[in-house]
């Protein structure tokens, strides 16, 4: 696949990702609500470093942001935190074998699993992978793509004994990018 | 429903749901789904046999059980089930995604109320940490924080019905005080009290200064300031309001010196018939610039800590500004006189005849007259 043609990435297929089956269109309203926030319009463009890959994605969705949508979403701060998620579980299957399936709630605060597609029904954690997602409306200095993933790099500190892998996502809203890196 | 991928996937969809529920506002709802889920994840969890080759299927359940127990806020089911997935295998950070939510259900169960049902006037408060015992508490730690909880209601009543600030102690019968403060006895596990607002019978309190409005408004100003929101006290005494800045100060400055140290108080949780809110930001991490006003510029800041007994306060006129003092007596050397903002007073008073530290700032200013301001007091053991 030519790295620089981009490629469709359909807000509507969220309903395929199985960690947000039943939740799907409240993902895709955030995420539709953040780039509307930034004047982006379906088919805004979203360059995408994943690992070593780079690639280019067209980010369609049907329906309009509707002024109620625009009220309800009047502080994006919540937002813009599934927005990223709702990117992330679409590129993922796309760049490994893995899908996203199930969020991990550590009380106050929620992290992915990611699992091989298929697989084990029963010890279907064996081969996991987690994910942590955050969002960027838009970057400036002191609040980056990059700044972001250094600060979770520096704070999951490697184990000696044998861990899980760790991916962790941001993505950025304004000029839509996205960076994912694997531990 | 019978293997672990299919309870899984349910009780997946069943938790997204609670989360949005729950995003929504919709409290109840998103605790019932949250329930089914956690049943189904239990389940799944069970199928799993504690075995190395289990893992980390087995631990990553067992804490997303956990993890939806604790929002149904069945908390000891939470502990219980973070221990079950700690007993078997776990990867290192599955096993600091247990060590974490078991922290948080702890912090819970100190804000939890037990065996006893608050009233809309009651609050309670308890204290965590080694100067904690099992139903004793060290008493200058207490004394402390509930001194500092009186005053602050007392700062509260005053400001809602739109008083000046007050600088001096006064005569009783210049101060609206309409609730009497009460004091359950103490209760275990952490050290845990009910201060309640009662009403003397005669008493007619206005219509401004009801004990849950006063109780909310305290519990909302130190969940500000324990994230971190000083300037979003703005929003909670907002500028009509008549000094308004120094009800601010005042309320930072009373918050900080009852927040916990993190080794004898780790964390002070109070909760209301409503809600709770835990303050466990250090004192150490909140700070305070005094204000150094009538000083028309300055040339030097030199912070300064000085020992001693805190005996005297008074007022005197420095260039043309009313100014309070407080004077502290070192062991060795003069007696220092040290310049109080008023956003501190409330905060001083109660260290009277106490060995203290004081940590200010020296100023010089351009005329080279030397003055110390007050940032922090704190009793010497």
């Amino acid at each position: 696949m030519n790295p620089n043609i981009p490629q469709d990435l359909a807000l509507e297929s969220l309903e395929q990702v199985p960690v947000v089956r039943a939740t799907a269109p409240f993902y895709q309203e955030k995420c539709m609500a953040c780039f509307d926030s930034r004047g982006h319009v379906s088919g805004v463009m979203l360059n995408v470093k994943f690992g070593e890959s780079s690639r280019i994605f067209r980010v369609l969705w049907s329906g309009e942001v509707t002024e109620q949508v625009k009220r309800s979403h009047a502080d994006l701060q919540d937002a813009v935190e599934f927005a990223a998620c709702a990117i992330t579980f679409l590129l993922v299957p796309v760049f490994t074998d893995m899908t996203t399936i199930r969020q991990a709630s550590k009380g106050t605060t929620v992290d992915y699993y990611l699992a091989p597609q298929g697989g084990d029904d029963s010890l279907i954690f064996n081969d996991a992978a987690r994910l942590e997602v955050s969002g960027i409306l838009s970057e400036n200095e002191s609040n980056s793509v990059e700044g972001r993933i250094g600060d979770k790099l520096r704070r999951l500190k490697p184990d000696p004994r044998r861990d899980i892998p760790t991916f962790i996502s941001v993505v950025e809203f304004s000029q839509p990018w996205s960076k994912v890196v694997k531990t | 429903m019978t293997t672990v991928r299919e309870l899984h996937d349910r009780a997946t969809e069943l938790a997204q749901m609670a989360m949005v529920a729950h995003y929504e506002g919709k409290g109840e709802e998103a605790k019932s789904l949250a329930r089914r889920a956690f049943e189904l994840e239990l389940q799944a969890a069970r199928l799993i046999p504690n075995a190395e080759s289990s893992e980390p299927t087995r631990s990553i359940l067992y804490l997303s059980a956990a993890s939806l127990a604790y929002q149904c806020k069945d908390l000891q089911t939470a502990q219980r089930l973070v221990a079950e997935g700690l007993c078997g295998y776990p990867p290192p950070k599955v096993e600091q995604d247990l060590k974490d939510l078991l922290e948080q259900v702890d912090f819970e169960r100190h804000l939890q109320v037990r065996g006893i049902i608050l009233e809309d006037r009651d609050l309670q408060i308890s204290l965590v940490g080694k100067a904690v015992g099992s139903g004793m508490v060290i008493y200058q730690e207490f004394r402390k924080v509930i001194e500092n909880t009186i005053e602050l209601i007392h700062r509260a009543v005053e400001r809602r019905m739109g008083r000046e600030f007050r600088k001096e102690r006064g005569r009783p019968s210049d101060i609206y005080r309409p609730f009497i403060p009460a004091l359950s006895t103490g209760r275990l596990g952490s050290f845990a009290v009910t201060l309640r607002l009662g009403v003397e019978e005669a008493q007619q309190t206005s219509f401004l200064v009801s004990a849950p409005q006063v109780i909310e408004d305290i519990l909302a100003g130190i969940e500000l300031i324990n994230s971190s929101e000083e300037e979003a006290l703005r929003s909670l005494i907002d500028d009509s309001v008549v000094d308004a800045d120094l009800y601010r100060r005042s309320f930072i400055t009373l918050t900080r010196d009852m927040a916990p140290d993190g080794d004898r108080i780790t964390l002070i949780g109070f909760t209301s018939k409503n809600r709770s809110v835990g303050l466990t930001r250090l004192k150490g991490e909140i700070e305070y610039t005094p204000e150094i006003e009538g000083i028309s510029r300055t040339v030097e800041l030199t912070p300064v800590t000085i020992a001693g007994v805190l005996d005297h306060a008074l007022s005197r006129e420095l260039k043309g500004v009313e100014r309070k003092f407080i004077e502290v007596n070192p062991e060795e050397g003069k007696l220092r006189k040290i310049i109080v903002d008023e956003g501190m007073i409330d905060v001083v008073r109660s260290y009277f005849g106490q060995t203290v530290e004081v940590k200010g700032v020296s100023v010089r200013d351009d005329q080279g007259s030397v003055s110390i301001h007050l940032q922090d007091i704190r009793t010497i053991d």
